[in-house]
């Protein structure tokens, strides 16, 4: 089978008028993309105001299956301009994006790895629709300082679980863990992890401002502006220790705002942009 | 989760048919996400409208740590007035050959099923982006 791919640029309105020509002539697929240098930066989850205004040209990358290219050109409006055909290499698609995900060693005590090449031992995250593969500083730095206090605590919060990772690795060292997302998938992929790695750990999607108890340790992989907004509620819900990750080093001192005066700081990591904190509740 | 957006991916894809080759392939492989987790959840959200054997646009985040998360919208105006007018494709030359017709109420219908994802707020503004989309594709309106 011979896959080829077409890229023409088009002027922005055009978009979905030229996919449906493409499908007419026979595109499994398109993709809308920019030209060279045009694509605006992603927008964060933390980003307040409007969007920078959007190129007015796009880029169409359209695929075929054996086509006719004279053929599928000529049926392009005369806007379309610089129409280019390449093969597509032949790629097992299945396993190809699996490349470069090996296991990461946490502490003695654990190892993160996908399920494809873990040694024994370890915990089992498979790469999805979760964030939270271990790949990422933030949850590093969480799990890391999570380790030291395992011992002391009975019981665990993960708020914004993505994958379940850190619920998880708290249930691996005996804990009563419970994860919630505002995200079902989310909550699907933990939950799915959970079963994966044989663990009881629980997941919902239930809103941080509706929880109820107290949890020994309370894990929040969150970015430091929901960090800051939620902090009344992440005090209530914590027992003995909190673990704040996810903060961008020049948003450290929202947190620390927020924070600080209710609990002691005991450890702060930082890993390139990314700063993660371990409060405990201070002793009478 | 802190999560950090690396990119955007806009692709259309027939409902229900993702699969491991092209396009999805190409475009998330160049992401290393799960590819075969999204074939499987699109086509799970989708399996509704692959009977009408709609396009469906998709827009996949990709996160910091190869996660992903993703929305589906509402099929295109163009696909959507074919289909409406029962025919294949629009007309490379709309001022000069008309290739169908649709009727001034299936416009209207378009433009509801539109609205959440056109830039408008109201079904007048939805109604005349259709139309304008209908006179570019080669399909008269009627009424």
């Amino acid at each position: 089978m011979s896959w080829r791919e077409l890229r023409v640029t088009i002027p922005s309105g055009l978009v979905e008028s030229v996919a449906t020509l493409l499908f007419a002539q026979g595109a499994a697929g398109v993709q809308e993309d920019f030209l060279p240098g045009q694509a605006p930066p992603p927008r964060q989850p933390w980003d307040t105001g409007s969007p920078p205004p959007l190129p007015r040209q796009r880029v169409l990358v359209a695929w075929f299956e054996d086509p006719d290219p004279a053929l599928v050109v000529r049926c392009l409006p005369k806007q379309a301009t610089d129409p280019r055909w390449t093969e597509v290499p032949e790629v097992d698609w299945e396993t190809s994006w699996q490349q470069g995900f090996e296991p990461i060693t946490i502490s003695e005590q654990l190892t993160v790895s996908p399920p494809w090449c873990a040694p024994a031992g370890a915990l089992l995250i498979e790469p999805g629709q979760g964030f939270g593969t271990g790949l990422h500083p933030s949850t590093q730095g969480a799990l890391r300082l999570m380790e030291p206090v395992y011992a002391a605590c009975s019981t665990c919060l993960d708020l914004g679980c993505g994958s379940g990772i850190l619920a998880l690795a708290a249930a691996r060292r005996g804990l009563r863990a419970h994860g919630v997302d505002v995200e079902e998938s989310a909550v699907v992929e933990a939950r799915r992890h959970a079963s994966l790695n044989g663990l009881s750990a629980t997941f919902d999607t239930t809103p941080i401002l509706e929880l109820e108890d107290r949890w020994d340790l309370v894990a929040a992989n969150l970015h430091a502006e929901l960090l800051a907004r939620l902090a009344p509620s992440i005090l209530e819900r914590t027992g003995a220790y909190l673990i704040c990750a996810g903060i961008l080093a020049d948003r450290e001192p929202l947190v620390r705002e927020a924070l600080d005066a209710h609990l002691s700081l005991e450890q702060s990591l930082r890993d390139g942009e990314w700063v993660a904190l371990r409060y405990a509740r201070r002793t009478p | 989760m802190a999560k950090k957006v690396v990119n955007q991916i806009k692709l259309q894809i027939p409902a229900g048919q993702a699969r491991p080759a092209p396009p999805v392939g190409p475009a998330l492989g160049q992401a290393g996400v799960n590819i075969k987790q999204f074939c499987d959840e699109f086509n799970n959200r989708t399996k509704e409208q692959a009977k009408d054997g709609m396009v469906i646009p998709v827009v996949i985040t990709v996160f910091n740590d190869r996660s992903f998360t993703f929305i589906t919208k509402t099929p295109p105006v163009a696909g959507l007035l074919l289909k409406a007018a029962g025919i294949q494709k629009g007309s490379g030359e709309p001022n000069l050959n008309k290739v169908g017709t649709v009727t001034m109420a299936q416009v209207e219908e378009i433009a509801r099923i539109k609205l959440p994802d056109l830039n408008c707020t109201n079904l007048e503004s939805a109604v005349n982006q259709v139309v304008g989309t209908a006179l570019s594709s080669g399909i008269i309106v009627e009424g």
